[in-house]
């Protein structure tokens, strides 16, 4: 994903890769739905064996679950999360793919996102997030695990890598080549209405 | 230290929370927020949860909110322009069942927002306010309230302490006068102390001698070690939106073509914009500058402004770290440091 934005050349790193069988003790839900054990386009591969982890449901099974609750529920349900949130910013700090030099909810004239951690504050900080990375989310997790007040986040990027998967048919961070749906902007192709 | 000491024999909890409701208190307990522990209002007493170590958020929000309005105000067209101070209620608080780093806290916040202002909204909280603690049975890993000259029964910042006596009830000890006073006013739930009460302390190991940190500090303002131990930080503001003392905050407006609010919200020097000036100068922009801060602000600036440190051990810091930065593992890392002598020399500053 980092290749395809541009932030740095293939030919200034060198990749390392490291076969995996999975991280975390229990083992993380996100490695239960992991299609690359091995890593692809490194320059090295460490020796090494890998296995699958065979997930007892299906990968977005919990993005379904939530989908059926009725709009008032869900909103209790991030409510009550969002509420907690500190903005104390560990999600992004931690975040591969949040790389801006001034964050939106840094950029005060005008200010986008009010930075009090008020239930409006949150709830706009945690859905902007949500936005700047649908697409760009490699899903490694790390926001959630970092997060300080226990927000399930992962349950967001699920949500954004589902719709992303069944609109666009495209999982980010699987190649560095294949057209990214909102970072790519082609005449020929984009040909609605209003978009210049 | 505590003075006068008492016994509530059987349900403490319940009859020091009937009592300070019968005094007009609006009570905070340690409750249960999904799987985190909070200090919130509106409890019932058998709600209380006392778990091993501080509570999840510390207890300075309720004195010191993550976000608090401190001004409204109102422009409109053919009308003369408004505006609003908050009003602090009236309303006087409670805290039953902080422990007692939390409350050693409180003397660092009290000392800042007294200092050369006195700020209305922490006083107008902090005045009226009562602290009962509860001394620690129990310690964790990341527990050091013993290195930076507290314990699990020290009373600082509290009005009452309480020793939970093993299904006996509790020991209770006024810390202050204002603790004496609920105990001569409540006379009727307290009772003189048994002879055979056991009321068990946590054992905290000291991890390190504070005392030989600030010799460090006052002579590495410049050290690769600021460098090498910001490297692993996420520069969140997890430690410090979570440590009892950390106070720092930003003022921000609210506001429509119309009306507007100026709020005050917690801020931390571990943000590259917390010191980003206007010109575009940032007197601190690499990680290993907002480390150093960090550091010398709880263990060097604040001891040299207030004669205490800016550190009570509850060892939230390390609990919360999303990359595993150990504030004890610093340290020790500091304190195995060599000190020229003539430093090292009246440089210690006193426990607490």
């Amino acid at each position: 994903m980092l290749l395809k934005e541009n932030i740095f050349k293939r030919e200034d790193v060198v990749l390392i890769g490291v076969p995996c069988s999975g991280v975390g003790d229990p083992v993380l839900e996100k490695c239960k739905f992991c299609t690359v054990q091995t890593p692809e386009d490194v320059d090295h591969l460490m020796p090494g064996t890998s296995v699958k982890i065979e997930a007892a449901e299906e990968e977005f099974s919990t993005v379904d679950r939530m989908e059926a609750l009725p709009p008032e529920e869900r909103w209790e349900f991030w409510k009550d999360h969002f509420e907690r949130c500190i903005r104390c910013y560990a999600c992004r700090q931690v975040c591969p793919m949040c790389y801006c030099k001034r964050c939106i909810t840094e950029k005060n004239q005008p200010q986008w996102i009010e930075t009090s951690s008020h239930l409006r504050g949150n709830t706009a900080w945690n859905v902007i997030r949500a936005f700047h990375l649908t697409g760009r989310c490699v899903g490694c997790g790390e926001c959630e695990r970092v997060c300080p007040v226990g927000i399930p986040l992962n349950r967001i990027n699920a949500k954004m890598a589902k719709v992303v998967q069944d609109q666009f048919n495209y999982r980010a961070g699987m190649d560095s080549t294949t057209s990214s749906p909102f970072t790519t902007f082609d005449l020929g192709v984009d040909t609605d209405e209003g978009i210049l | 230290m505590s003075g006068q000491q008492k016994f509530i024999s059987g349900d403490w909890r319940g009859r020091m929370f009937q009592a300070l409701e019968e005094d007009g208190f609006q009570v905070y307990m340690p409750v249960k927020e999904g799987e985190l522990t909070r200090f919130k209002a509106g409890a019932a007493a058998e709600q209380m949860v006392l778990e091993c170590g501080p509570t999840h958020y510390p207890m300075k929000e309720i004195f010191f909110p993550m976000s608090e309005s401190i001004l409204n105000y109102e422009s409109r067209p053919g009308k003369e322009d408004e505006f609003s101070v908050p009003k602090i209620p009236k309303q006087k608080i409670a805290v039953l069942g902080a422990r007692p780093c939390d409350t050693s806290a409180m003397g660092v916040l009290d000392a800042v927002f007294n200092w050369d202002y006195k700020d209305n909204f922490y006083n107008g909280r902090r005045d009226q306010s009562l602290i009962v603690s509860v001394a620690c049975t129990e310690s964790d890993s990341r527990c050091f309230c013993t290195s930076v000259g507290l314990g699990p029964e020290s009373t600082e910042g509290s009005d009452l302490l309480v020793h939970e006596a093993e299904g006996q009830g509790a020991v209770i000890s006024s810390c202050s006068e204002k603790g004496a006073a609920f105990m001569e006013a409540h006379a009727a739930i307290f009772e003189s102390v048994p002879e055979a009460v056991s009321t068990p302390v946590a054992e905290v190991a000291v991890a390190v001698d504070v005392d030989n940190i600030k010799p460090w500090l006052d002579t590495h303002f410049e050290d690769d070690y600021w460098e090498e131990i910001s490297m692993k930080c996420l520069g969140c503001a997890a430690c410090s939106y979570l440590c009892p003392t950390c106070h720092c905050f930003d003022v921000v407006d609210e506001a429509d073509w119309q009306h507007g609010e100026r709020r005050r919200n917690y801020d931390c020097c571990t943000f590259g914009l917390f010191t980003l000036h206007t010109s575009g100068h940032n007197p601190r922009p690499s990680g290993a500058n907002r480390w150093r801060n960090r550091l010398m602000h709880k263990f060097k600036y604040f001891p040299e402004r207030f004669d205490r440190r800016a550190c009570v051990g509850c060892g939230r810091c390390m609990r919360v770290c999303g990359a595993g930065r150990d504030l004890i593992e610093i340290l020790e890392h500091i304190v195995s440091q060599p000190v020229p002598e003539a430093v090292a020399e009246g440089s210690v500053q006193p426990a607490g």
